[in-house]
């Protein structure tokens, strides 16, 4: 937000994906949503106020000066998923999969046409999109 | 504003650093699209409403407060959570609703600043939007 962290980086899809784990839900103060962009092509143009948290095996950027969360690694993986928040431009992007809605916080609904996967993308998606955690 | 009484909840950040027990103003929920709080949680941001005399903040060196124009944003420094809002001269303070221990009782009612939200997601349907806060009244959801 500050503008103490910059970056340039190549996109690997235009297919972005929104995370409700705990995690995702307590740094972000929602959910968190992002991108997944190539690593080796990943260039930070301004990076004074970049610190990393470590996390189990992974690693979450943010920015020190203004507390944006910006990046998401896992231990292993060549590629960054990036905040689409910190996006300058993010005109071509669709979000097209809900990750870990079992951690949804209780306040909100999703989109009906949300696709929702109880935990990981690897799994097939909840059958039904939109149903409210609470209903029984 | 109508206050109830007994909405003390408590919360706080991913690595527990500092963590809060707030009371709360109203069981309402507000998810604000504006550029600054889409910049700083990623997405887009949701906020509870408490009274800021009550707000006790547990924290040391890793809670802090950072100005950007009238308002201050407090976050952990230890993990980069987004916690904290407030306008200056104002007695309440907004708290992240993703920050919350049990955010049962509570839901979302309001969408602001509809007017800076980008196209990658939509907003769910019987939530009142607004292009930029509820002094503008609402208004009709996007198609």
């Amino acid at each position: 937000m500050c503008g103490a962290v910059r970056y340039r980086a190549e996109l690997l899809t235009v297919e972005a994906t929104a995370c409700h784990c705990e995690q995702c839900r307590r740094q972000s103060g929602h959910f968190w949503a992002s991108i997944d962009a190539r690593g080796d092509q990943f260039v930070l143009t301004a990076q004074d106020g970049l610190r990393w948290f470590r996390f189990k095996t992974t690693s979450r950027g943010f920015c020190d000066r203004c507390g944006s969360f910006l990046f998401w690694r896992a231990d292993g993986w060549d590629d960054i998923s990036l905040a689409l928040g910190s996006l300058d431009d993010a005109a071509d992007i669709v979000l097209t999969k809900h990750l870990y809605v079992m951690e949804r916080g209780a306040y909100y609904q999703l989109p009906k046409e949300a696709v929702q996967h109880a935990r990981g993308g690897d799994e097939p998606p909840v059958e039904k999109p939109g149903a409210s955690k609470d209903a029984s | 504003m109508h206050r109830e009484n007994g909405l003390v909840k408590t919360g706080g950040c991913m690595c527990g650093a500092v963590r809060y027990r707030a009371e709360l103003t109203t069981r309402e929920v507000l998810a604000c699209h504006c550029e600054q709080c889409r910049r700083q949680s990623g997405n887009f941001w949701a906020a509870i409403h408490a009274r800021g005399d009550l707000l006790e903040i547990d924290g040391g060196d890793a809670f802090v407060w950072r100005r950007f124009k009238q308002t201050e944003r407090g976050f952990c420094r230890k993990c980069g959570s987004f916690i904290l809002w407030r306008a200056d001269g104002s007695p309440d303070v907004s708290i992240a609703a993703g920050s919350l221990d049990d955010a049962s009782g509570l839901t979302l009612t309001a969408h602001i600043f509809l007017s800076e939200k980008p196209s990658y997601y939509k907003i769910e349907p019987g939530v009142e939007c607004f292009s930029r806060d509820r002094g503008e009244g609402p208004i009709a959801p996007e198609a």
